[in-house]
């Protein structure tokens, strides 16, 4: 069968590197050199997902914009991604356009979110993602350039310019590029994608709209009380975007520190229990801070205001390298009611 | 903004009040939905750090453009 023709201008260069300081140009680059989208190299990774240019893989209608295959992988070339990292590319654009994520909020918000991508199953180690050691830091190719091609395509397909259409006071070093796994191999508990009902061999990629990773240490604790309250109190902080209690977190849980609360039994529904219990904060403070209106009373002292409703709400993930005892907690989005998590299965 | 012009498009007559800061964001939104001349009234940035007496001012100063456009409509 005739291959359609792609859709997309075409632009005469003299070669790559004029190519790089054009797109520079252009402004369709997320600040950093990207790969010049050639047409063999556009069709490499439509050919390895069996797309055909002009397949609408998702929408955002309150922009009206359309992310068709072509788009996606003009995007992925750009980014440095391999062909055979264009499934986990079409869950996640599936996810983003989910009406349950609601990426416009997230993408245009103040608050400055990037996107998380949390991969699960045999696409871990089929892929070589890094699920360990400098888990948000840079070295893996599957991870920087998954996370990468994510803002490539909100930035070019879908408008998220800085200043118009992505206003973040600050940002944050996450939206260069925001992926993770879950380290499986390691990890006794049961992985993020299972707890969501999908099979252990399926593969899944979870979108969610979140703040940087506040990392959380506590080096001398060996019970998952100890641990788990040094976490509970970073994700009561008064300053994370919204106090109520109707958002999500994702929660990190690092080797050191799930060896040890495996070890003393608890599981990751334990986890949630313990965090949801523990991660309150009284009115009074919520006052002091002026977050909350009215004169402070003695009542407001002794009533502690719950930073999560549901338990559910709270995502346990378990990663990061083998030495230190470190774990991470990441503050979502305002409410669920605007924005929630979304898994996709990733077809492969 | 969208429900403004959203409104609009259904014959609801509408006023869309902006913030200084966000005039950039609410003109590409605009565009967007093919409304790229849809007139907003704009009030100063920052609303939810002023003080009543400051919401109000900036209540009464908008509020002639808001009957204004009301009555007069857009498209």
């Amino acid at each position: 069968m005739p291959r359609k023709e792609l859709l997309s201008r075409r632009f005469e260069v003299k070669d790559s590197l004029e190519a790089i300081e054009f797109y520079f140009q252009k402004g369709w680059t997320d600040g950093l050199p990207v790969v010049p989208p050639t047409e063999d190299r556009i069709w490499e990774m439509l050919d390895y997902v069996k797309k055909e240019p002009d397949e609408i893989i998702g929408q955002i209608p309150v922009r009206r914009r359309v992310i068709t295959a072509e788009k996606i992988a003009i995007n992925a070339v750009m980014a440095g991604c391999l062909p055979a990292y264009m499934p986990v590319i079409l869950a996640a654009v599936e996810a983003l356009c989910d009406p349950a994520f609601s990426v416009h909020g997230p993408m245009t918000s103040t608050s400055g979110m990037g996107i998380l991508l949390i991969i699960n199953g045999p696409v871990i180690q089929d892929l070589d993602i890094n699920a360990g050691e400098n888990l948000f830091g840079p070295g893996r190719r599957a991870n920087a350039t998954l996370g990468r091609v994510i803002r490539l395509i909100l930035m070019n397909v879908c408008g998220a310019i800085p200043g118009v259409l992505d206003r973040s006071v600050l940002g944050h070093p996450g939206k260069y590029s925001y992926c993770i796994a879950e380290n499986e191999s390691v990890s006794p508990w049961e992985p993020l994608h299972v707890e969501k009902g999908f099979p252990k061999e399926i593969s899944t990629v979870t979108v969610f709209a979140g703040d940087a990773p506040h990392q959380v240490y506590n080096t001398l604790s060996r019970t998952p009380e100890g641990i788990l309250t040094t976490l509970a109190d970073v994700m009561g902080n008064l300053g994370r975007l919204t106090i109520h209690p109707n958002g999500e977190f994702v929660v990190v849980i690092g080797y050191e520190h799930m060896k040890r609360i495996a070890e003393a039994g608890w599981t990751k529904s334990d986890v949630r229990r313990f965090l949801a219990e523990k991660a309150r904060r009284s009115i009074a403070d919520i006052k002091r801070c002026g977050r909350m209106a009215g004169d402070i009373t003695p009542e407001d002292e002794k009533t502690l205001y719950p930073i999560v409703q549901n338990l559910e709400d709270i995502l346990v993930i378990a990663a990061g390298g083998s030495a230190g005892s470190v774990s991470a907690c990441i503050p979502g989005w305002t409410g669920i009611e605007h924005s929630r998590s979304v898994t996709k299965p990733i077809i492969y | 903004m969208l429900d403004g012009i959203a409104l609009e498009k259904k014959g609801i007559p509408s006023a869309v009040i902006c913030t200084d800061a966000f005039i950039v964001t609410g003109k590409a939104m605009a565009a967007a939905h093919n409304a790229a001349d849809y007139p907003f009234i704009i009030v100063k940035h920052p609303i939810a750090s002023s003080t009543d007496e400051e919401l109000t001012e900036q209540a009464r100063m908008a509020t002639p453009q808001v009957a204004s456009m009301l009555q007069f409509g857009k498209f």
